[in-house]
């Protein structure tokens, strides 16, 4: 069995003069929960449109769930919702998931009942989707993603317009859903929430990956160190030279040492030794948002 | 493969049966047909084109006073009937034949007028009834429903931005523009029967009082050929509605383009009939091939049907080039286009 649900190879999808995704190389491993972050216009949605077949890439190959040829077949094994779910607004919430089941040939009326239970749209079940509000229609597109049982789920926004009780609710079922058997791919804006729910991360920009790998991995390379010494020029000249330190800058009144936090002994031994002392030492918890905004230079307002 | 096309036409069903959509239009297609056959009843319930035809002159009587006669078609049958409704002896010899050569003239345009009022009231008689709901409503405002219905089904996939979250469930384009094609097809058929049903029973009730036979002179056979001439008349228009909906991605657009390029092709053909260059092109017109394909010396296709029409056969190979060539672009453009979100429209 391939280790990866989703492959790209240098994808590429370009509309006219405007690159929306360059050479995308993509690697989402199989039974994890998987982030994809990206500011405004980086190409997250044509790419999960490529991915889908709602999109004709300009260049590039991928392959979903292993499958090259039939991609019609392995879509039959993916559960999705691209950027907001789409509904038929004259029919109830029951009856569009009977129609979406009754187009992909299987399953059954116990089925519906169960993930309109699991979503908790049992009592709304028999009303107009036109009716629903926007935290509803989320959950009746997180059970429509989930009919047949799929292996791979792409969630796009899935508590876009949820209260924070239901959204709380939404991302400890997503948590749940993602396994061993079942891998999902998470595109959000909400940084804290991809944070609590992901394990594996890709953050795009201007149709390119720029970081991707285990959340805990990439934040561990931007581990950051703020120190109060006697003297703040030396100890920039001894810090710079030693190998495991990336980057040092005097902010303010204190020094940020880039550097893992598992060698702040070693730290400050480098720098008694040189006679400068350190009045305080403050390992920094840099978030998922804060290295986001490292790597892509954007600011938290223009992300999608 | 069929397989697929047949499940997702019953699923493509399980949708539309549930729009308001079909039912409005089923209900306009019955309404104006409606509107026709008991405008023609009031018509010839007060006597038809027989009381509608007159002729009026001056003659002057014995005692030198001119009077004005006015006879109607229906007149001179009671005049047949022995039923004078003028005073001839209040004039002389001479002014007596003068008034009977006119009437006599009057009399010889009056049999094509009562031939035509008889077939008038023929029409409210079935099956001919059926045939003049056919002609008088199907064949112009059912083909304008039918693009509505047509542009509609594909349209609101894009207005709604439903067709991502079909397409993402695994269904093959082409099988899903079948399958929808397919139910148009079968709607059309469905919309057309039950307006023609429905003049059927109004025709039943217009016999109970026009005292006639409940089933007239007509051929049934006709009639089942006349509508399987109309179906085939559909399907150029289906083509055109279907594409120009996946063309713009939108209902309202391949709603207005069709209608709109069948409304202002019967114009533009009405005016360029009356050249004789036109002629030689005016095959290759869809319109004027659908008149020519209907046409059965007893009525015509539109203002299409003015002039000189195809023959039937080039009129119907005609008709089955547009239907490939609109409906194969439909497919093509379906199959390859990327696909949005909701545009609304």
């Amino acid at each position: 069995m391939n280790d990866f649900v989703i492959q790209t190879e240098a994808l590429t999808k370009r509309y006219g003069h405007i690159l929306a995704v360059d050479q995308l190389t993509l690697e989402v491993p199989r039974g994890r929960i998987f982030g994809l972050l990206g500011p405004n216009g980086s190409g997250k949605t044509t790419t999960i449109g490529m991915l889908l077949g709602l999109v004709r890439p300009t260049s590039g190959s991928f392959s979903l769930l292993g499958s090259q040829t039939s991609h019609a077949e392995a879509l039959h094994r993916v559960g999705a919702i691209v950027e907001q779910p789409y509904f038929y607004p004259y029919l109830s919430g029951r009856r569009n998931l009977a129609y979406f089941q009754g187009i992909s040939g299987r399953g059954s009326p116990k089925e519906l009942d169960d993930l309109l239970e699991q979503v908790g749209l049992a009592d709304r079940a028999g009303d107009r989707f036109q009716t629903y509000s926007l935290g509803m229609k989320q959950r009746l597109g997180l059970a429509y993603t989930l009919l047949g049982n799929p292996e791979l789920l792409i969630l796009d926004e899935p508590t876009n317009g949820m209260d924070p009780a239901g959204m709380a609710e939404v991302r400890e079922l997503i948590r749940n859903l993602g396994s061993a058997d079942r891998t999902v791919l998470l595109s959000s804006h909400l940084l804290n929430e991809v944070e609590q729910i992901c394990d594996s991360v890709a953050i795009l920009s201007k149709g390119k990956v720029i970081a991707q790998g285990a959340v805990g991995d990439l934040l561990h390379q931007q581990e950051q160190i703020r120190l109060r010494t006697s003297d703040d020029a030396e100890a920039v000249e001894i810090l710079s030279a030693l190998e495991w330190v990336d980057e040092v800058r005097i902010e303010g009144e204190a020094l940020i040492v880039t550097a893992p936090h598992d060698r702040t002994s070693e730290l400050t031994a480098a720098l008694g030794k040189s006679g400068v002392y350190v009045a305080e030492i403050t390992p920094l918890q840099q978030s998922l948002e804060q290295y986001f905004l490292e790597v892509t230079g954007d600011v938290a307002g223009e992300l999608e | 493969m069929i397989g697929q096309v047949l499940r997702l036409s019953r699923w493509e069903w399980f949708k539309l049966h549930r729009r308001r959509m079909p039912w409005i239009l089923l209900l306009i297609g019955v309404a104006i047909s409606q509107l026709i056959f008991w405008s023609t009843y009031a018509f010839v319930a007060t006597g038809g084109p027989a009381n509608q035809s007159s002729i009026s002159f001056d003659a002057t009587d014995t005692a030198g006073e001119t009077v004005e006669i006015e006879f109607t078609c229906a007149d001179l049958t009671d005049m047949q009937d022995g039923d004078l409704p003028l005073d001839f002896e209040r004039f002389s010899r001479e002014e007596q034949q003068n008034i009977a050569r006119n009437l006599q003239q009057f009399a010889e345009s009056c049999e094509s007028v009562n031939e035509n009022s008889d077939d008038i009231r023929q029409a409210m008689f079935l099956p001919n009834s059926l045939m003049f709901a056919l002609v008088s409503s199907l064949a112009f405002f059912g083909v304008i429903l039918i693009m509505i219905l047509a542009a509609s089904v594909p349209g609101t996939e894009y207005g709604w931005g439903t067709l991502r979250t079909v397409l993402v469930r695994g269904v093959g384009r082409w099988q899903l523009l079948a399958s929808k094609t397919l139910v148009i097809a079968l709607a059309s058929v469905g919309l057309s029967a039950l307006v023609l049903a429905i003049v059927g029973v109004a025709s039943v009730i217009a016999t109970l009082t026009l005292e006639g036979e409940i089933v007239g002179a007509g051929e049934w056979s006709e009639l089942a050929i006349a509508f399987g001439k109309l179906i085939y008349v559909y399907l150029p228009y289906v083509a055109l509605a279907v594409l120009m909906s996946v063309l713009t991605s939108s209902s309202g657009m391949g709603i207005a383009i069709s209608v709109g390029y069948y409304v202002i092709e019967q114009i533009v053909v009405g005016i360029l009939a009356n050249f004789a260059w036109f002629e030689g092109i005016s095959t290759f017109v869809l319109g004027r091939a659908a008149s020519g394909w209907m046409d059965s010396g007893d009525f015509s296709f539109g203002a299409g049907g003015i002039g000189a029409v195809p023959d039937p056969l080039p009129a119907a190979m005609v008709m089955l080039g547009y239907t490939v060539i609109l409906g194969g672009l439909a497919f093509w453009l379906f199959q390859r286009k990327d696909v949005a979100g909701a545009k609304g429209g």
